[in-house]
């Protein structure tokens, strides 16, 4: 008896002390490794990355905008941080390196043609409500075009070079947080709608007076785009997911109108991206009588964005990657039949459609968090390198932002 | 042997909870063991001490607040079922700005409410926060209640706290009341907001908090 109580407590004492050495053992374990060199946290840094997705989405948006400018079917300038207002500056440098025609085979050109832009985008994001925001984005083109001279230079003989410079498509954008983050999980994706209405404030190509039509700036159709945003963070990654889809209002092109475009982009005029394509020409402008009118239909565009992000040592700097293809409907373009007449009118019309265009992004983000407010980001974007492509411009362009937020 | 025997416990009860499984494999291997050798009339000791583990498992509600108490240090052990009307739980982080300007604010509340049900605890669970480091920032914080260091962020995984200051309310069965930012505002001076405060004096007055859930403002939890 005295044994078996002797051999109770020895079991009790070694197994007492054996699950206090392992939390001790834990413990120092743990302060060791806490006390290790890591990065350095800077203070409020724990929402970094978050606005560092805000940035990917900025970026994103301003690195289309210089293929073209005044796009309007990539996601609203949102805010995916606990901010109140959010601002940003940037400027993308476009450059079209090739066009791709209805059969999807790219002509890269020649060195004596090129097209370049420089997009200033301004958006500016504000909290209407606790899980309601709205936004702007102004978009101010350049664009510069030069046709059969020397590469870099001023235009030869036989070359023209031209050069314009104008607003864009002006945008209002609307989100809600659907799927707030107010609690930590390690699957549930913060979740955003936006819808977001394009503005024809810039020139569109049957408004153009120069002979390149550097002139035009902006899509002339209102844009009505809706979609969603899904992001999700874990410690050092994040990932992103942006599907959209877009209606571009039908338009009246009155026969004067018409008459000055000289029918060059009518139905190549609708990539949702405000400049259409330059001779890519379609549509049946051209010989139109007096009183007559074209009703141009663009329909409907998506888009789906997805990409993720790797910040090293869960630090101030962001890399990130993603995708962007994106499909547009032709344009439907009616016309009266011949002999003459208006649109709503009981004449027969004559009507045909575009050909379809697909592009597809591929972009690389840096941004790196100055402090607690300020970011700053360099996105590059690349529509050569993987397809679909079909019926449009394909151009690489470089886009410098900076980015401001006020907090809550 | 008694204080042994309740660390000893606190521990397995800590465990326990982190991973139910393996430690009811434990406690289950543990009394069959302790059966065998009953049955030779000497493990009453041992047997005591499992059923004190199933017994407080059965008594106390999640989550187990426990660990060491980073402004007064040594280890302390929080049983929600001991106050009257509820347990804050905040959860600090000893860089972040929105954690280190409601400290302040935290301490009033505490103050005011602790006499009337109340008790506070503040968690750190930062994996990035140095223990050291971080128990040396609150022992000169001046806060007025302890502040549990929590390895692994396993209080915080329970509870699926997300930023700091990050609040828990619950009541003492152990059922969240209200959980969110402590305010509207990553300042507490310019809050216009004051959730947790509207909260607990709902609660005294025997109501239920006007949200359940609010938008917490903040730096992440790095787990």
């Amino acid at each position: 008896m005295k044994f078996a109580a002797k051999f109770t407590a020895e079991l009790v004492t070694k197994f007492t002390a054996e699950l206090v050495t392992k939390f001790a053992a834990e413990l120092v374990t743990k302060f060791a490794a806490l006390s290790g060199a890591r990065a350095a946290r800077r203070p409020g840094s724990g929402f970094m990355l978050l606005c560092g997705l805000g940035s990917g989405v900025f970026g994103m948006n301003q690195a289309q905008g210089a293929a073209c400018c005044g796009k309007s079917s990539a996601a609203p300038f949102l805010m995916v941080g606990d901010d109140q207002t959010q601002l940003s500056l940037g400027v993308a440098l476009g450059n079209v390196v090739a066009q791709i025609a209805d059969d999807g085979v790219p002509n890269f050109g020649s060195s004596q043609n090129s097209e370049t832009s420089q997009t200033y985008k301004l958006d500016l994001a504000t909290l209407l409500s606790d899980r309601m925001q709205g936004g702007l984005s102004v978009p101010v083109t350049t664009y510069s075009v030069l046709r059969g001279g020397s590469a870099g230079g001023a235009s030869t003989g036989s070359g023209i070079s031209e050069s314009s410079t104008g607003l864009g498509d002006l945008r209002l954008s609307l989100g809600y947080e659907v799927l707030p983050a107010w609690s930590y999980s390690s699957w549930k994706p913060q979740g955003f709608l936006f819808s977001a209405l394009t503005l024809p404030t810039g020139r569109s190509y049957d408004g153009s007076s120069r002979t390149l039509a550097t002139d035009v700036t902006g899509a002339g159709y209102f844009s009505w785009t809706v979609g969603a945003l899904l992001l999700k963070k874990w410690t050092v990654w994040d990932a992103f997911l942006v599907p959209e889809i877009h209606y571009a209002l039908p338009r009246t092109l009155w026969e004067r109108e018409a008459a000055i475009g000289g029918g060059v982009a009518i139905g190549g005029d609708k990539r949702g991206d405000g400049r259409g394509d330059r001779g890519a020409a379609t549509g049946p402008a051209r010989g139109l009588e007096t009183g007559t009118a074209l009703r141009l239909s663009p329909g409907f565009g998506g888009s789906l964005g997805v990409g993720f992000g790797f910040s090293p040592r869960s630090g101030q700097l962001r890399l990130g990657f993603r995708l962007q293809p994106r499909v547009e409907q032709g344009v439907q373009v009616s016309a009266p039949a011949a002999g003459g007449g208006t649109l709503g009118s009981a004449r027969d019309y004559v009507t045909s459609t575009g050909v379809s265009v697909a592009t597809c992004d591929t972009g690389i983000d840096v941004s790196y968090m100055m402090s607690s407010v300020d970011s700053v980001s360099v996105s590059y974007v690349d529509q050569t390198l993987l397809g679909p492509a079909l019926n449009s411009g394909l151009s690489r362009s470089l886009g410098i932002g900076f980015q401001h937020r006020w907090e809550r | 042997m008694r204080n042994t025997l309740n660390v000893c416990t606190d521990s397995i009860l800590t465990k326990f909870r982190a991973n139910h499984q393996l430690w009811f494999g434990v406690a289950l291997a543990l009394s069959l063991g302790v059966s065998s050798v009953g049955v030779c009339g000497g493990g009453l000791q041992v047997q005591q001490v499992v059923q004190q583990v199933v017994e407080q498992v059965k008594a106390e509600p999640f989550p187990q607040l426990s660990g060491l108490d980073l402004v007064r240090g040594g280890l302390v052990r929080v049983k929600v079922r001991q106050a009257r009307l509820g347990t804050v739980v905040v959860f600090l982080s000893m860089r972040c700005p929105c954690s280190a300007s409601h400290q302040s604010i935290l301490n009033q509340l505490s103050q005011r409410f602790t006499p009337l049900g109340f008790q506070f605890i503040g968690v750190h669970s930062n994996a990035d926060e140095e223990a050291v480091a971080a128990g040396e920032y609150f022992r000169k914080s001046g806060l007025i209640f302890p502040v549990i260091q929590d390895n692994k962020s396993k209080i915080a995984d329970t509870l699926g706290a997300f930023k700091t200051p990050h609040v828990f309310v619950l009541n003492p069965e152990g059922e969240v009341l209200f959980q969110g930012g402590v305010d509207n505002s990553h300042v507490a001076l310019a809050a216009q907001r004051h959730y947790l405060r509207d909260a607990l004096a709902l609660i005294v007055e025997g109501k239920k908090p006007a949200q359940k859930e609010v938008r917490v403002l903040g730096c992440e939890i790095r787990r």
